[in-house]
């Protein structure tokens, strides 16, 4: 009987294993790439950067690193609604808890529920293992029907040795781990300049009360909010939406940046897509005009020269050498 | 609860683990309370009718029993079937009926609009309905004594693994059974879960997977080609076999662990040599319940070949029916019928063929010709699009983008898992079981063999999110 139950344990404790590795062959390695370094990392960040596909494309930790000497991740994701970016803030800080959140505020006017934005989340929520945490982040963040391939992602993608075997596996994000979270992407689409509206929506736009709970968060853990208002194009509806923000924040007493004010690009020379994404040139700019501006802030510190901190100018090389000749 | 969904698999490992733990009085207590927990997850309202059925055939099994004339007792019988069979015509056939009549007037030229009903079929009312009017027929023909005990008769009429899609089993062999006291097994639990894995691999890798062809290919037939459309139709035969023997092999194997032997429901229905062989191999359990009670009442094959031809005709057109209430589902059971009247019309010789196995093949190739162009009725979506889809494969013929649809390695884990079945079917055609087959290998062998059969199922199965969990095509029966 003893023999028996033990050679049952064994056969289970063999098929968890394989499971496990079946669960790591098929999954998608973009969230490896995109967040792996932020897990991975011992040191800690000074700024972490927060929210869409806008932050994603804009903002450049490395030329950061390069030009201003603070240490920063970019942690924006393609379509996540602000009530998203408020759970993976809080689920982020159970590893890192940095000096600065800064918040992109473009989704103010998506709601949480919007299923069409439901698989970029994995990319963040399939790194965190299951867990207390994780599960109230899901239960929150999803509808019931989405539970078990959040929490269960195998049973999502357990379906890929297709693509696998064929070799048509497609990225999610354009990153590398040396990237420290964001994308580079390729492209010159001129985009007409948009017309700019000092019109504030009069309706409390979806994004107000993650909004207030981000900001709630933070100083529940000692960090210093930012909402940002990154410059691209912008319809009026979604100006207005992003200009009340400025109301929430001077409620929350906190600085809120609007880019889109700032002459700092150049839409027909720096967008890759006509959505108004940002490609490097645009991002250099935005990034450079950022890291002036958080500095001057918040006085951060220049880390630059410190042994501990020599493998970010081991990384610096790798995404020059990967910019120039992706781009240049 | 389907059998291939996360519920199932929690549900079944606890209902077992506690089954176990149990005395035997709490025993069948148990899995009386368990049966009907797994029929109400569908429509929890649905099990008052499963319940009236209980009732009211055991009620009249027991007047059937009490009664000393056999006229008294006839009556009693009628009344529990006319019942039964009116709470199956109410769920099942009233859209249809109203369909009929509505047609028959037009076709008379009266200007007669029936009302559109819709009623949700109760999943497994067929089933389990055929399975207790077994039980009173055999209680009023002598063959088994009433079972006193509502409650012990409830559990053979929803015992859970058989309740929605059978094999529907006779009281002689399952009431004693299911009330029977059963402590755990270790060969037998074994012998159970690899029948259950051969079930999931048949439903869920193979049957759920060649559905996504199918459907794709039956539910735009008028612009498919005669050969998509032709390849469809040999897919859809082993789908429909995978899925339906899948389910009875889910089925038997989880009555096994608990200690409870269910009949085999199909015997390599492919490899028959004739129609009528094929209905001795496919769904037997249904095919053995027509046989005993609606065709040996007819008189079977006696009074010459015209009555055994009209006998053998009103069974297959009950089978139709059984099988869902549409024109296509008649016509699909007539054509079952007539090709076995005309099989049983054709001289045989008594002499032996010079080649036997060739002779064997070829009749085997036959049959599944003349089953496919029944598998394509019972699949179209009508009667019309049956014919439409008939006459456009010799009319539309073109072998170009034929597996449409389907990536090229999805075509190709297609073909390697129609390979193991039919290795599978031959195994057991052979009289050899896979679970001999594989004692003979050393203990690790085996358990990397069953581990690699659970991994399969696990990656090449169609299940999770992105799919929905296909309900077996027998629930709509």
């Amino acid at each position: 009987m003893k023999k028996k139950i033990a050679m049952v344990a064994l056969w289970l404790a063999a098929l968890v294993c394989c499971l496990m590795l079946a669960d790591k062959g098929m999954r998608r390695d973009d969230g490896a790439r995109k967040y792996g370094a932020f897990f991975a990392d011992k040191q800690g960040f000074d700024v972490l950067f927060l929210g869409t596909s806008r932050v994603l494309d804009a903002v450049q930790p490395m030329e950061l690193w390069r030009d201003y000497g603070f240490t920063s991740y970019n942690m924006g994701n393609n379509s996540e609604p602000l009530g998203m970016t408020r759970w993976v803030l809080d689920l982020a800080m159970d590893y890192h808890t940095p000096k600065i959140a800064v918040i992109d505020v473009f989704y103010m006017l998506h709601e949480l529920d919007e299923a069409w934005t439901y698989t970029f989340r994995h990319l963040f929520l399939d790194e965190i293992p299951l867990g207390k945490a994780k599960i109230q982040a899901v239960r929150a963040a999803l509808p019931e029907s989405e539970w078990l391939e959040f929490l269960m992602p195998f049973s999502l993608y357990h379906g890929r040795w297709d693509e696998i075997l064929s070799g048509q596996t497609e990225r999610l994000v354009d990153c590398e781990p040396y990237m420290m979270g964001a994308e580079l992407r390729n492209g010159r689409v001129p985009r007409d300049n948009y017309t700019l509206t000092d019109a504030v929506a009069q309706t409390q736009a979806p994004g107000a009360q993650a909004l207030r709970e981000i900001a709630a968060l933070c100083r529940d853990n000692g960090v210093e909010p930012v909402f940002i208002a990154l410059p691209g194009h912008a319809s009026e509806e979604e100006q207005m939406a992003m200009n009340s923000v400025g109301v929430i924040a001077q409620e929350l007493g906190v600085p809120f940046l609007n880019m889109m004010r700032l002459n700092v690009i150049d839409l027909s020379t720096d967008c890759y897509d006509w959505q108004g994404h940002l490609n490097p040139d645009g991002a250099s700019k935005t990034t450079a005009y950022l890291g002036a501006w958080l500095t001057e802030q918040f006085a951060l510190e220049d880390k630059r020269g410190k042994s501990e901190y020599a493998y970010w100018d081991k990384n610096l090389e790798a995404y020059e050498a990967y910019r120039k000749a992706f781009w240049e | 609860m389907l059998f291939n969904s996360f519920e199932f698999l929690i549900f079944f490992p606890i209902v077992t683990a506690i089954y176990f733990a149990l005395s035997a009085k709490l025993q069948w207590i148990w899995l009386l309370v368990m049966s009907y927990f797994f029929y109400m997850n569908w429509h929890a309202e649905y099990a008052l009718l499963m319940a009236a059925c209980t009732i009211v055939t055991h009620a009249c099994s027991l007047i059937i029993t009490e009664l000393k004339e056999k006229k008294h007792k006839k009556i009693a019988m009628w009344g529990g079937i006319v019942f039964n069979i009116g709470l199956l015509a109410y769920f099942k056939y009233t859209g249809f009926l109203l369909d009929i009549v509505q047609r028959g007037c037009n076709l008379l030229g009266l200007p007669v609009t029936t009302p559109k009903v819709s009623i949700l079929l109760p999943v497994g009312i067929s089933f389990y309905i055929f399975q207790a009017l077994s039980y009173m027929i055999d209680v009023y023909k002598g063959r088994v004594k009433a079972e006193r005990n509502l409650f012990k008769y409830a559990l053979f009429v929803s015992f859970f693994p058989q309740l929605v899609a059978g094999p529907i089993e006779r009281s002689s062999r399952l009431l004693k059974q299911v009330t029977a006291e059963h402590r755990f097994d270790w060969e037998r639990a074994r012998q159970g879960l690899l029948i259950m894995m051969l079930g999931f691999f048949e439903k869920v890798v193979i049957a759920d997977r060649a559905c996504m062809y199918v459907d794709a290919i039956y539910g735009s037939w008028a612009s498919a080609s005669g050969a998509q459309i032709a390849l469809a139709t040999f897919v859809f035969a082993v789908q429909d076999l995978c899925d339906f023997a899948g389910y009875s092999h889910i089925a038997i194997g989880a009555a096994k662990v608990l200690g409870i032997e269910l009949m085999t429901n199909f015997r390599q229905p492919y490899f028959a040599h004739s129609v009528q062989n094929f209905w001795a191999r496919w769904h037997i359990s249904l095919s053995t319940w027509f046989r005993d009670y609606i065709y040996f009442p007819l008189g079977a094959g006696r009074g010459g070949k015209l009555k055994a031809a009209r006998n053998l005709m009103i069974v297959y057109t009950v089978s139709g029916l059984w099988h869902g209430a549409a024109l296509k589902y008649v016509a699909w059971g007539m054509l079952n019928g007539a090709l076995q009247v005309i099989e049983g019309w054709i001289p045989h010789s008594d002499k032996k063929p010079k080649f036997p196995k060739l002779d064997l093949f070829v009749h085997i190739l036959w049959t599944d010709f003349l089953i496919l162009i029944t598998m394509l009725i019972f699949r179209a979506g009508s009667l019309s699009s049956a014919l439409g889809m008939l006459w456009r494969i010799p009319t539309a013929w073109s072998a170009e983008a034929i597996a449409t649809g389907f990536s090229s390695m999805q075509a190709l884990c297609t073909g390697v898992c129609f390979a193991i079945l039919f290795a599978i079917e031959l195994i057991h055609e052979k009289r050899k079981t896979l679970t001999a087959m594989t004692d003979k290998l050393p203990v690790f062998a085996r358990g990397a063999l069953y581990l690699l059969g659970v991994m399969a199922i696990v990656i090449f199965g169609v299940w999770g999110p992105g799919y929905t969990a296909q309900a077996f095509i027998y629930f709509q029966f």
